[in-house]
């Protein structure tokens, strides 16, 4: 029960800039550089791809380079067209990029 | 925490993640639906084969089970830790074989422990004696071994096997331990030939397990306390092991025994083409054929059960894909109701937000389970038999019948009739012999709970109170449902509704046995929701 507890409020906590995300990146992640980007490697398995959207939905691992546990999360690729062959419960491995405002996935394979 | 304030803090919990979260999160429900579903089912459904996983072999020639940790690769191309019945055969290795057999086989097996906890096999369906029904009396400690030894009673029908072992059965069970018993007879040979069915491409098993997987593709089981309560619901839905799967079908008609497998949760079958549902027909139950097919379009099944169906591809139009589904229902998570009103209490959260805050499918939510291709075939112009068996009748219990209750504590503790499992007691006792009738009456402060019953086939003869969602479907006079019909070893009984079944407690074992009578649920089962009955001699 407390796992369940912390999951739901670590996102709920996470959850404001990667949501100003979609607001400000529209569909092809593209935000204006800004100083401080961090990126992280993750491994996750991928849950779903809307290839028109540009984005996927990964359960990942911890990313601790961006303070993030493991959670299950829709992110906007840079390159739509690494989406191309993914396909559902794949395992991944990708950069996930933060730029003080907003994620995007930078790569993915 | 009680419940009630458990479920308060869940709720408001949710509702202020919900408010946070706003979207970034990903809804599982909401991104099923709008998916295009002929990009997801990419995995072709593993089928029985003459090795590997299900293979098909006779029950009589296999000599050992080895109960085995194994790694397995559920999802495509990543290993996972997973624990199976191994068996060896003319040099192949079989992981959970499809066992066949026929009335009157004599079945010698010897199963090897090769877990860390001990175990020991239910042959769930077939009647046997306790020594060898797996009531979870007798046990295979780590590294031992237990030696079965039956004869087959029971008529045609798609039995299974699967753990039994008192406070590990869900955990087994959910590793990998199950696998199919199929006894044939004449009425089966008869049927096959008739519709030109073959085991395994057109005649297909159906095991229906939801399962979540770790951030590397690991099959994961972690139940906290709420998932004892309500039962483990995962995230993905397998059909054989296969996530998101899909089947290249011929336009005529298939025969797909469905097995729910799932620790816990119901589905409600249908066959989509669009948006339209598409009539199949009902042909047996646990217990095997009934005696003529029902039309339907949907059909719950409750963890344990099975439904035998006929699908007749031949009325799909086009070349869209077939789904089946389980279509939406209300999964009835009524624990905190009023039991005199069986209304809600005032700010009792609903258990179905906790499930999905966690992650998993939504109970009750719709799914599709397998996709169908409907491919381009030979021209098939077989029909379906109006008569398929003949049953016996029901059992004409004499007396009143006994009252079986099913409830909670408050406290998060399942119970029949305020009994919880204690292996040295029997509080039920029959007369070998006897004809029964037992009331499962089902709290209304409840969940749906599928009851089953070892040691005895039975048949119902009665539902009352059921749920609008039930009734809708009762075909039948006394509220009966199509499957009502045929014999069954599991019955799926909603908050607030009684069922009336009829019990024929003759069989040829000499002295007294003792069985279990238990929810299915498997984390119900665990924590005590089942009781030990004795048939005397």
């Amino acid at each position: 029960m407390k796992r369940v507890f912390l999951v739901i409020f670590f996102a709920a906590g996470a959850a404001g800039g990667a949501f100003a995300q979609q607001d400000s990146m529209g569909q092809h992640g593209m935000t204006a550089p800004a100083a401080g980007e961090k990126t992280a490697k993750g491994t996750g398995l991928i849950q779903q791809i809307d290839r028109d959207k540009g984005a996927v939905t990964i359960k990942h691992g911890p990313l601790p380079a961006l303070n993030m546990g493991a959670m299950t999360m829709t992110y906007t690729v840079k390159d739509g067209r690494q989406l191309a062959k993914l396909q559902p419960l794949q395992k991944v491995e990708f950069d996930l990029t933060y730029n003080g405002r907003s994620y995007v996935i930078t790569g993915i394979k | 925490m009680s419940i009630t304030t458990r479920r308060k803090f869940l709720a408001a919990l949710a509702g202020a993640g919900a408010a946070s979260i706003g979207g970034f999160l990903w809804r599982r429900e909401a991104a099923l639906a709008a998916s295009d579903p002929a990009t997801q089912f990419t995995n072709r459904l593993r089928l029985p084969g003459v090795d590997g996983l299900y293979a098909a072999i006779p029950a009589k020639d296999v000599k050992q089970l080895a109960v085995s940790e194994v790694t397995f690769d559920i999802l495509p191309k990543l290993p996972s830790p997973f624990w199976a019945y191994v068996a060896e055969a003319g040099g192949k290795r079989l992981l959970n074989p499809t066992l066949l057999a026929q009335p009157g086989d004599q079945i010698r097996l010897r199963m090897l422990n090769g877990l860390k906890q001990p175990t020991i096999i239910h042959w769930h369906g077939l009647t046997n004696d306790d020594r060898n029904d797996g009531t979870g009396t007798y046990l295979a400690a780590p590294g031992k071994v237990y030696d079965y030894a039956f004869r087959i009673h029971d008529r045609a029908a798609s039995y299974w096997y699967h753990p039994h072992p008192y406070g590990f059965t869900a955990e087994q069970a959910y590793k990998g331990l199950a696998g199919l018993f199929i006894v044939k007879d004449d009425d089966e040979e008869k049927l096959a030939r008739a519709l030109d069915l073959t085991l395994g491409v057109t005649d297909i098993p159906l095991v229906i397990q939801d399962r979540s997987f770790d951030f590397e593709g690991r099959l994961q089981y972690q139940p906290s306390r709420d998932y004892k309560f309500m039962g483990f619901l995962g995230e993905e839905v397998l059909i054989n092991l296969t996530a998101r799967p899909y089947l290249d079908a011929a336009r005529r008609i298939y025969r797909f025994r469905v097995l729910n497998g799932s620790n816990a949760r119901s589905y409600r079958l249908g066959f989509a083409q669009g948006s339209r549902l598409l009539d199949y027909y009902l042909i047996g139950t646990d217990g095997g054929l009934l005696e003529q097919p029902q039309k339907v379009r949907e059909a719950f099944i409750g963890a344990a059960q099975r439904l035998d169906v006929l699908l007749d591809l031949r009325a799909a139009s086009g070349n869209e894909p077939v789904f089946l589904k389980s279509l939406a229902f209300d999964p009835m998570h009524n624990e905190s109701a009023d039991e005199k009103t069986g209304k809600p209490r005032a700010g009792a959260a609903d258990d179905h937000a906790a499930h999905a805050a966690a992650g998993a499918l939504p109970d009750g939510a719709e799914l599709r389970l397998l996709q169908i291709n409907v491919k381009a075939s030979p021209k098939y112009a077989r029909q379906i038999p109006s008569q398929l068996s003949r049953l016996p009748g029901p059992a004409s219990p004499t007396g009143e019948p006994r009252r079986l209750t099913l409830g909670h504590d408050g406290k998060g503790n399942w119970n029949i009739n305020g009994w919880r499992f204690d292996m040295r007691e029997t509080p039920v006792t029959a007369q070998r012999g006897a004809r029964e009738a037992w009331l499962l009456q089902n709290s209304r402060a409840s969940m749906p709970h599928p009851m089953h019953i070892h040691g005895f086939q039975f048949r119902v003869l009665e539902r009352r109170d059921s749920p609008a969602q039930i009734k809708g479907l009762a075909s039948r006079q006394n509220g009966l449902l199509p499957q009502d019909l045929g014999l069954l070893d599991t019955v799926l009984v909603w908050p607030g509704e009684s069922v009336r079944i009829a019990l024929d407690f003759g069989h040829p074992f000499p002295g007294d046995q003792t069985y279990m009578f238990h929810c299915h649920n498997l984390e119900h089962e665990d924590t005590g929701m089942m009781i030990g009955y004795k048939v005397k001699a």
